[in-house]
């Protein structure tokens, strides 16, 4: 156990696999940094910094540097996990899926169905996601309610540091096809992590803290606001219960159930846009299952829906904040039927 | 010398896991005048906020962490010192105390770990320091790991060291599927303790852990000075099969809950956090699997009562046996066994893990017991 950050806990993952497994490899844009000349090579990982250090490791046959072509590495990568490797490709931004959405949506996603059984593809598509860091609108975008709406995709969102680690391994060693999404902001968080290698299961919820007048779902950043307005809540002595799913798909649909039962009163924390989105999925999820239990109506706290503005002021007005989520908790609460 | 007009401010540590605070506000800038017992910053870290008192009056001469920065636990975050005191004497201030800090970093409060060899595996020991009296080690049960003695390492660090040591295959210590009985976990830990304490050592050991600590106590290469044991395994004549079972199973939350309320008289004292802990270490690699082979070869209710009257009657040390009368893992007659070579509490609202959910009474038991041996 050490403390890290999420970057080096998602480091340490692909490290740990690439030493445990040969067939892992790594695919991406500048994933190694500095390919023109010798002297510079590997001194940086990728945009972000997560792949640092595995070329010198584990060489150019299994850290692809690839130029900038999402549709043709995405392609290869998902025609290398059906031969048998277990590529893990690295898309710089989410919002760069577009060019390579057919290799995802209906080649890797459709193969395992397609072909009766018959076969697997075990890849992972790791890309950095969310807004903050200035990015404008095509660099910021949320869009795990995109993947999780296509079946054949599995999709994982780390809020933590050592769920990164944990995820990224589980996303690794499974036999599908993982949208792995990793909030950008994030990267320099700290945590304790494990040292060793170890999974965390897909499907099941992370429940941060219990409490038994409301509950509030939250993805990925938002999970850390959630807990921010939870600790404001508690001095005021309302108990809070917060529920981290860590995976849309597939979604941990018991434990969000389990405590809008016993709490009555949801709220989903939500980065995405609003329609479509994750928090309206909980939301009618919740209404059809749960409806009896509700003490209020669910609500669903998500940022408005337009482009992520770029001016810093816009943009953090964009975002859900802890505020947001007080001032939602406290009209759940004070709601009378 | 310090300059004793010169008061350092550093950053308060609020608990054993807080290793950085962060400076949420300062309710003072510097130059201003602040009283006795008044607010004056606020911190704040993973878990809570809070306001820090001025211990006495003095003016805020130096912020050294502005607002919204972190720094570690015990670091310089500001100065205090009255006005006749000059800038450049607190200049010079700043410059000795940086070195002297660099100096005691070993001495800074709190735990601190390393790996320690026994039986050619790594184990892990969580250490709090206290003084150069006879050190006391902690021996945790099957599953759990030194964090089970978390309500009890400091408070039993007074006067002495105190070491809790990681199980093989358990918290941070090497996993294995090769040391799994009770004799090959002993001889593991007796290697590790005698290059901790070769000077004598008190040990306290709970559940299986303290059967382990009953064999160390025999052991020659060891001199062990007393023996506390908690609901120690090998006492009872039934082991609740149900939780052994259901704690090796459960890979999710709903089934780890349930697997840990059986292990307290207050099922609500199971948190999430405890779960997510406990789950998160059965998915280390290897864990599952040495978890199943320790359970096969060490927790079945013979192979743990095998030799036990043999290993009380010799031992030497003053034994103490605690017990928990909600016990539901090992039945508390167990005690019995103890009743005449050693002395009994029995804890009333307390399950299978009295050292948590009665922290207190524990606490003084121990203080007061191994206090009382004289070394």
């Amino acid at each position: 156990m050490s403390r890290k950050t999420f970057r080096a806990a998602l480091n340490e993952a692909l490290h740990q696999e690439m030493a445990a497994d040969p067939r892992v490899v790594v695919i991406g844009e500048d994933i190694t940094g500095g390919t023109g000349g010798d002297g510079e090579q590997d001194a940086w990982g990728g945009a972000f910094g997560v792949t640092k250090g595995l070329l010198g490791t584990y060489g150019r046959e299994r850290v692809l540097d690839t130029p900038i072509t999402e549709s043709a590495f995405v392609g290869a990568a998902a025609g290398a996990a059906l031969t048998g490797l277990r590529p893990v490709v690295e898309i710089m931004f989410v919002d760069f899926i577009g060019v390579c959405l057919d290799q995802i949506m209906n080649q890797a996603a459709k193969f395992r169905y397609m072909f009766g059984g018959k076969t697997r593809c075990p890849m992972v598509l790791r890309a950095s996601f969310g807004a903050g860091a200035r990015s404008a609108s095509q660099h910021s975008q949320a869009l795990y309610p995109l993947f999780t709406h296509i079946p054949g995709l599995k999709v994982v969102i780390p809020s933590n540091p050592s769920d990164a680690k944990g995820l990224l391994i589980e996303a690794i060693r499974d036999d599908d096809p993982v949208i792995f999404l990793e909030h950008k902001m994030l990267y320099d968080e700290q945590g304790e992590v494990a040292d060793q290698p170890y999974t965390v299961p897909f499907g099941e919820a992370r429940v941060l803290r219990e409490g038994k007048d409301a509950t509030i779902v939250a993805f990925g950043r938002m999970v850390g606001r959630a807990e921010e307005a939870a600790k404001i809540l508690a001095n005021e002595g309302i108990k809070i219960s917060v529920i981290d799913p860590r995976t849309t798909a597939p979604l941990d649909t018991e434990t969000i159930l389990e405590f809008a039962e016993k709490t009555g009163r949801v709220i989903v924390v939500d980065e995405s846009s609003p329609r479509c989105g994750m928090a309206a999925d909980i939301a009618a999820l919740v209404a059809e299952e749960a409806f009896d239990s509700l003490r209020a109506p669910i609500l669903k706290i998500t940022p408005p829906h337009t482009p992520v503005p770029y001016a810093p002021s816009l943009e953090e007005t964009y975002l859900p904040d802890a505020a947001r989520i007080v001032a939602a908790v406290r009209r759940s609460m004070n709601y009378k039927g | 010398m310090p300059d004793e007009r010169i008061r350092p401010i550093t950053m308060p540590k609020w608990g054993m896991t807080m290793t950085e605070g962060k400076v949420s506000g300062w309710l003072k800038q510097a130059g201003e005048t602040v009283e006795a017992g008044e607010e004056f910053v606020e911190i704040e870290t993973d878990k809570i906020a809070n306001g820090v008192e001025s211990e006495s009056s003095g003016v805020l001469r130096r912020i050294l962490v502005e607002e919204g920065q972190s720094a570690r636990c015990g670091s310089l975050i500001a100065v205090m010192a009255p006005t006749e005191v000059t800038d450049s004497e607190i200049d010079a201030f700043l410059e000795g105390y940086t070195h002297s800090v660099d100096a005691d970093e070993d001495d800074a409060s709190g735990l601190t770990s390393q790996s320690i060899d026994g039986g050619g595996l790594r184990l892990n020991v969580v250490t709090a320091r206290g003084g150069a009296g006879t050190p006391v080690v902690l021996i945790h049960g099957f599953g759990a790991d030194a964090g089970s003695w978390m309500f009890n390492q400091e408070a039993l660090a007074n006067g002495r060291d105190v070491h809790a040591i990681d199980l093989p295959s358990h918290g941070g210590s090497e996993v294995t599927s090769d040391c799994v009985d009770v004799d090959a976990m002993a001889s593991a830990l007796a290697e590790a303790i005698a290059a901790m304490a070769p000077g004598g050592v008190h040990l306290v050991g709970h559940s299986l852990g303290g059967r382990i600590a009953l064999r160390l106590a025999i052991m020659p290469v060891l001199d062990v000075r007393s023996l506390s044991l908690i609901a120690p395994a090998g006492f009872s004549d039934a082991i609740n099969r149900d939780f052994v079972e259901q704690f090796i199973a459960a890979e999710r939350r709903r089934p780890m809950k349930a697997a840990l309320q059986m292990l307290m008289a207050d099922r609500d004292a199971v948190t999430s956090e405890m779960i997510e802990r406990t789950l998160s270490f059965k998915r280390i690699d290897g864990v599952s699997e040495a978890l199943k082979a320790i359970a096969d070869a060490s927790l079945g209710v013979d192979s743990l009562a095998q030799g036990i009257d043999a290993e009380l009657a010799a031992v030497s040390c003053p034994l103490l046996v605690i017990w928990g009368t909600q016990d539901k893992i090992l039945p508390v007659s167990g005690a019995d066994l103890a009743s005449s070579k050693g002395k009994v509490l029995l804890i009333d609202a307390a399950g299978h893990m009295p050292q948590m959910e009665t922290s207190g009474q524990i606490n003084d038991a121990l203080v007061d017991f191994i206090g009382g041996i004289g070394s």
